[in-house]
């Protein structure tokens, strides 16, 4: 009680130095507490905007996928096949962490000029559409045409690929019968009608060399709702038609040949291949002709997308390595920021970068505080020295340094803290909108929304706590240090 | 019975590359209820001497017992709670804390001690504050005292513990004659009333009438000693 009396009126005493650290403590814990918010915000918008429209939580890749960045590979490397989905897919959904998990394939195919113009190149994703929608409810946003129902095929172009395809190509891709060139991405919008096609040729191209050509309709045109030039790239496919494209058959599926067949089918000479007399004296290896195959008979993906609950991505990833190896199944489990490859790493880094600054803040504050106390308790040698010889302790004067602060920290830091929560309450009215595909990470979406839970607010009171209790450390030891004799020697 | 007893007190001060000698071998003893004044001129040694009493200072060799403490060998704390319990302080410049009010200023060292109830502890301080002419003024800042007053709150600050030593160094430095007066007249009247033990240093010939006992010191030794 004589401890907290004489805190508070000591800060009423030197009313300049206290507005001076409480005018720190007010500014760094609104700014900390509003930074917290934009990183919170953040990462609920990459949760939208990532998470649940696009890889789920985590993604499962084959054993044999070297590469993490399954997504956006550089330069568009193969993702390798995924074996075994029927055993891996049982295992995943079998988790009570688990809220779910969709099989897709991913590749990147090469779209065929079909007058000698130069190829185009987009990422095509094979998906069961209905449970590809119900999956990722409200991530893609139908422009015009349809989706394909289950049993047919087609693909549908989302802006990305077309205006890709038509810097490559210089044709564009849109439904039989749509012919609103408004629904085009803007620089694609003057293409010629000639230049308009409904049919795409994909050819699927792969490490083994074993994909086909596949003439696709095109049936609808859209968007993704979120990051759509980053999404958009990739156009969507019936997986039977992604499949044919990447040249994937299973077991059951598969042609056995004679030698005699191989050979034929390998053979140059077209005399040969009509008298069915081949002069190969060997058979090429089968592999080599085959298409890639399950070993087993179930159908072939490239990835399963798993979304879950309780853990942080990177756990649930770990968990899941753990429980493939024990059942020996080919396959691997990685968080969806390693998955995305390059725009996980940007993720990161602007988080970082948020997180840099609210330390250096922190660091900065903490220095100023603590250099202000420490002139402080020094001002007040002749004071504390004369407390100390009426036989007060030096714990009892760290105490009246340290409940100074706390006074200062309470009121001023709370005020800083209450001001953070409203302008993050206030920012998301005020309409900032961008359509900047980084800034929508940073903003959490098209508009600039920061958020704070009460985790949030309870880390950031936290952390002022922390922020008041170093920057103290030196002045307390500083004001306890001081002997009754300074106090004397002072006058 | 001796409050204090001083045997072969030496105390030493490096000052560049020279020694300060403030005390030389210094023997003294301070039996319970004296009231006594040791006179020198400034830098003679008086304040020394009452610091290392007062256990605010340490001996460079010697000996001091307090109430039969062996001073120079107790820890930081130990030297704390013998200034707490033992001694009370008068300081020259009459140093109250100055965001208490006069009646806090006298309930402090209470405070610091504990034990008592808030109740006590204010009764206490009050009656104090009155014999020693102050309770109109219990509610005012130091500031808002003149320095006699002042001196009269920091002579109720050092008895309120019930010490067995009250040092005072040079009570009357800082003020008037007239108030110089009554403050040594109520270290007196007090000695007389509650049987304190009362040490106060003057280099005042004038005062020395308040004083039962003197001791003269002279660059760090006692005259005649």
């Amino acid at each position: 009680m004589l401890v907290w009396r004489l805190a508070w009126r000591n800060l009423w005493r030197h009313r300049g130095r206290s507005l001076v650290v409480g005018g720190i403590l007010f500014l760094g814990a609104s700014l900390l507490t509003f930074g917290n918010g934009v990183v919170s915000g953040m990462e609920r918008g990459m949760d939208r905007q990532v998470v649940e429209s696009f890889t789920g939580d985590v993604v499962v890749a084959s054993d044999k996928q070297v590469d993490d960045a399954v997504f956006l590979s550089m330069m568009g490397k193969e993702v390798e096949p995924l074996y075994h989905i029927h055993s891996i897919q049982g295992l995943v959904d079998s988790q009570p962490w688990v809220r779910g998990s969709l099989p897709i394939g991913k590749n990147m195919v090469m779209a065929l000029h079909e007058e000698d113009g130069s190829p185009g190149y987009i990422f095509l994703l094979g998906v069961d559409f209905a449970k590809w929608k119900k999956f990722f409810p409200g991530a893609f946003k139908l422009e015009a045409g349809t989706i394909p129902q289950p049993g047919s095929t087609g693909i549908v172009m989302p802006t990305g690929a077309n205006t890709q395809l038509y810097q490559q190509m210089g044709q564009v891709f849109m439904p039989e019968g749509v012919t609103d060139t408004s629904l085009l991405p803007s620089d694609a919008r003057k293409v010629r009608p000639s230049n308009i096609r409904h049919e795409v040729v994909l050819m699927g191209f792969s490490n083994s060399m074993t994909a086909f050509d596949q003439r696709l309709k095109v049936v609808g045109l859209g968007r993704y709702k979120a990051l759509n030039t980053i999404w958009g790239k990739f156009a969507l496919a019936d997986i039977e038609s992604y499949r044919s494209v990447l040249g994937y058959l299973r077991q059951d599926e598969k042609v056995s040949l004679s030698p005699e067949e191989k050979s034929l089918l390998t053979s140059n000479d077209l005399d040969d291949l009509l008298s069915g007399k081949p002069q190969a004296k060997t058979a090429p290896a089968a592999d080599s002709i085959a298409a890639q195959t399950d070993p087993g008979t179930d159908p072939i993906w490239n990835l399963l997308l798993v979304k879950i609950k309780g853990m942080d991505a990177a756990t649930g990833a770990r968990r899941l390595d753990t429980l493939f190896k024990r059942a020996h199944l080919p396959a691997r489990a990685m968080p969806w920021n390693k998955a995305v490859g390059v725009i996980g790493s940007m993720a990161m880094l602007i988080r970082g970068a948020l997180l840099g600054f609210a330390a250096l803040l922190f660091v900065v504050a903490g220095i100023v505080i603590a250099n202000t106390l420490a002139m402080s308790a020094l001002e007040r040698t002749t004071e504390i020295g004369m407390m100390r010889a009426v036989g007060a302790t030096r714990t009892f004067i760290a105490r009246l340094m340290l409940s100074e602060t706390a006074v200062l920290a309470a009121a001023f830091g709370g005020g800083g803290l209450l001001t953070g929560v409203l302008a993050v309450a206030l920012v998301p009215f005020a309409g900032f909108r961008t359509g900047n595909d980084l800034l929508q990470m940073v903003y959490g979406g098209e508009v600039f929304h920061p958020l704070l839970r009460a985790p949030d607010l309870v880390a950031c009171a936290v952390e002022l706590a922390l922020l008041v209790a170093l920057a103290s450390l030196y002045p307390m030891k500083l004001a306890a240090s001081i002997a009754p004799l300074d106090a004397m020697a002072r006058e | 019975m001796n409050v204090v007893e001083i045997r072969s007190l030496v105390k030493d001060y490096p000052l560049g590359n020279t020694v300060v000698h403030a005390l030389r071998g210094v023997d003294l003893d301070i039996p319970k209820g004296s009231l006594m004044s040791i006179v020198g001129p400034s830098g003679s040694g008086k304040t020394t001497l009452l610091n290392i009493v007062g256990c605010v200072d340490t001996a460079s060799s010697g000996s001091v017992k307090v109430g039969g403490e062996e001073t120079t060998r107790l820890s930081d704390r130990r030297l704390t709670d013998l200034r707490l319990r033992t001694i009370g302080f008068i300081f020259q410049t009459f140093n109250l804390v100055p965001v208490l009010t006069a009646l806090e200023n006298v309930e402090f060292p209470l405070l610091l001690q504990g034990g008592l109830s808030t109740g006590k502890v204010r009764e206490k301080a009050r009656a104090l504050l009155a014999s020693v002419g102050l309770d109109e003024h219990e509610k005012h800042k130091p500031a808002e005292l003149s320095g006699g007053q002042r001196q009269r709150v920091a002579i109720a600050r050092a008895l309120v513990t019930d010490p067995s030593l009250v040092l005072a160094d040079e009570p009357t430095a800082n003020l008037d004659s007239e108030t110089g007066e009554s403050i040594l007249l109520l270290m007196q009247t007090m000695n007389q009333e509650r049987g304190t033990t009362f040490v106060f240093s003057t280099h005042d010939p004038q005062v020395l009438r308040y004083a039962r006992d003197v001791v003269r010191i002279h660059d760090g030794r006692f005259e005649g000693a």
